[in-house]
């Protein structure tokens, strides 16, 4: 890591040293149970109770290890790992690694914490590294340091995206001020982070291969337009004076959701967050589940209360509440729902077009077309039809095809002019032809062989299409 | 009156530290089924089951808590109220039973005045690492007035036996304890009355 340069700074200061500081001094010591009684268990008290409460670190005995959990930076494979990601406080104490155990690679995260506040050392901000291949991404989000070492290429903006994706998961476990407040009180964050590097793993995983995160959007399913109203209705008709919000989902797909009060809408972002919880959780399937959650984008310090409950196989129910004890409430609801759904027999429909939601650019019609990406920019809801040949052959293709989106959703909208409205790629491997409007995005994917004529022609044919068609987005 | 066709609904909450196997009993108990790994609980899993005694039948309306620290104080939502309770331990942690004592001590405090709490030494399939003796478990429970079993979700020895021995403990007069709200009676012969409705 000789020759580092510190870029887009002010500063160009060269490191060639990273030494081992002593940061890593934050005392862990045992804390007395002093307060032993709550009022009624508010979830607002939940910071001075958690600083005051812990002492036990639970013993996470009967869980499989983590996979790389056994690797460091004495093992070589460690560093055959394309992208890293690491968590940890301003004063580099280990939060979180992607891949091995984040206590053995304590020196490692102390190196990266002493080059951040090299820089911070001079009132000024690391965004990124460049050293060879390897691109080091920072970000400081007090009290925290979020760090991605990679050689995949990818453009520091989809990088610095990512990694504030994993910020707002992390917020979503415990809220902003109960993270300072931790911090304040010199504890370990992880003793109350248990079990949460599983979700961490997954959504580094979904940023790393999401279409609809890329887009900063929200995936719909297809389904008949006139059964997502119907589905509409029932959400909106069934409420109560905590509910805030009503989501039926099916994996990270949205079948339709309902805002109850005046407040703002939920955004991609935190959609993503619940969406990742219900994909990693498969207990969830078990039971009716009432859990407390943080939506940064919606309020970053306090929590709402989720009802999650699976209506069939693959159809999951969310009402985001604002009270602790509504549970009951929207189990009632839940009921209420599942009825309404019966009745009006849309249930053999929704799940049919559950079990039928992914297609191919030939269900277009679309001459000539590879793959594409639509976000309507209003909704920030899109489509995007699963991979055919050349790119379903190989893993290796997909992963390239997503890359190559990735520079080019960078160029488009990241440029320093305005966003461009069209932009026109051609490479050795494909024609890759976008419009931008106030109303939507649209990437679509060409053959390189094929002519600017017949790329043109298909391309207003697809966007007529997707206009046309309204099933495949909500409306 | 006898209790002949009648149905008692009882709340029942499950506490303990993390990874002690809560909702491995639970799963056990509801769905017969055990998961070599079964995930953490986020917040808290809501399950319901029946037991038939003789005479009468039990519907537990289980709320199986997750252990991690940042949930615990949202723990007093789960026991307010709850007629049952089961603080599960794992048989092999000396921490995992000083965490239950504290758990049956704050239920003490402030949970439901009757209410029946049954400590649950749990994983006894892996008795060969046993750190909690039987005997020093038994006598604690002896002496706080707990049901005590140990149990193990992998095998079911004793998981059916814990949720009808609490069963047979539950008071069964129609409550009226107030602030209960659930844990009541209800009479079959009288589910077509209209259930009222809690919105609209």
């Amino acid at each position: 890591m000789e020759d580092t340069k510190i870029a887009e700074n002010k500063t160009t200061t060269t490191t060639t040293t990273m030494t081992n500081n002593d940061s890593n001094s934050s005392s862990n010591s045992e804390i007395d149970n002093s307060v032993d009684n709550l009022g009624g268990g508010d979830i607002e008290d939940l910071s001075n109770y958690i600083l005051s409460k812990i002492d036990e670190s639970s013993t996470a005995t009967g869980r499989p290890a983590r996979k790389y959990s056994e690797q460091d930076t004495s093992t070589p494979e460690w560093f055959d790992h394309k992208k890293h990601f690491f968590i940890l406080s301003f004063s580099g104490k280990p939060i979180y690694s992607r891949y091995g155990d984040e206590v053995a690679l304590n020196t490692f995260m102390a190196s990266l914490s002493a080059m951040s506040s090299f820089v911070e050392s001079s009132n000024d901000e690391l965004r990124y590294i460049t050293a060879g291949n390897y691109q080091f991404v920072f970000i400081q989000k007090n009290p925290l340091n979020l760090v991605c070492i990679a050689n995949t290429g990818e453009p520091y903006q989809m990088i610095k995206q990512q990694l504030e994706y994993i910020h707002a998961l992390i917020i979503s476990v415990l809220t902003q001020s109960n993270i300072k407040a931790v911090f304040e009180a010199k504890y370990d964050l992880r003793d109350l982070l248990g079990g949460t590097d599983k979700y961490l793993d997954n959504f580094i995983h979904q940023t790393n291969s999401d279409f609809s995160i890329l887009l900063n959007s929200v995936n719909c399913l297809r389904l008949n337009n006139n059964i997502r109203n119907s589905i509409t209705n029932i959400l909106s008709n069934r409420k109560c004076d905590s509910l805030l919000f009503s989501y039926l989902i099916s994996g990270n797909k949205l079948i339709s959701s309902v805002k109850h009060k005046k407040t703002p809408s939920l955004k991609s972002q935190d959609i993503h967050i619940v969406m990742n919880y219900v994909l990693s959780t498969s207990s969830f399937r078990e039971s009716e589940s009432w859990i407390p959650i943080c939506l940064p984008n919606y309020n970053n310090t306090g929590f709402l209360h989720l009802y999650i409950c699976y209506l069939y196989a693959d159809v999951c129910l969310l009402l985001f509440s604002n009270q602790a004890e509504s549970f009951y409430q929207l189990s009632e609801i839940k009921t209420m729902i599942s009825k309404d759904l019966e009745q009006e027999s849309i249930v053999d429909e929704l799940n049919r077009s559950v079990a039928l939601h992914d297609y191919t650019t030939s269900f277009t019609d679309v001459p000539n077309l590879l793959h594409f990406l639509y976000k309507n920019r209003s909704s920030n809801y899109s489509t995007y039809p699963i991979f055919s040949p050349p790119y379903s052959i190989h893993k290796k293709e997909k992963k390239r095809l997503f890359r190559l989106y990735q520079h080019i959703i960078n160029h488009v909208n990241n440029s320093s002019n305005k966003p461009h409205k069209y932009y026109y790629h051609t490479s050795a491997t494909e024609t890759i032809i976008v419009a931008i409007s106030n109303h939507h995005e649209l990437y679509a994917t060409f053959s390189p062989l094929e002519t600017k004529k017949n790329v043109f022609e298909s391309f207003t044919l697809l966007l007529q299409w997707i206009t046309k068609d309204n099933s495949i987005i909500i409306q | 009156m006898n209790n002949n066709n009648k149905i008692f609904q009882f709340k029942l909450v499950l506490l303990g530290e993390a990874a002690v196997g809560k909702s491995s009993l639970v799963l056990r108990f509801v769905r017969g089924h055990f998961l070599d790994y079964q995930e953490s609980t986020i917040g808290a899993a809501f399950l319901a089951q029946t037991v038939c005694l003789n005479d009468t039948t039990v519907k537990f309306e289980i709320w199986d808590t997750a252990g991690q620290e940042r949930y615990h104080t949202l723990a007093p939502m789960y026991y307010r109220g709850a007629q049952a309770a089961i603080v599960v331990y794992d048989i092999r942690s000396e921490d995992s039973f000083e965490r239950a004592i504290k758990w049956v001590k704050e239920l003490q405090r402030q949970g439901s005045p009757n209410i029946v709490i049954a400590l649950a030494g749990n994983k006894l399939d892996l008795a060969a690492k046993r750190k909690v003796e039987t005997a020093e478990a038994q006598q604690y429970a002896e002496e706080n007035g707990l049901l005590f079993m140990e149990t193990s979700a992998k095998t079911s020895q004793n998981v059916n036996e814990l949720f009808v021995e609490i069963a047979k403990k539950l008071p069964k007069t129609p409550t009226t304890r107030p602030g209960s709200g659930r844990g009541v009676q209800i009479n079959p012969i009288d589910n077509g009355a209209p259930k009222k409705k809690c919105c609209n």
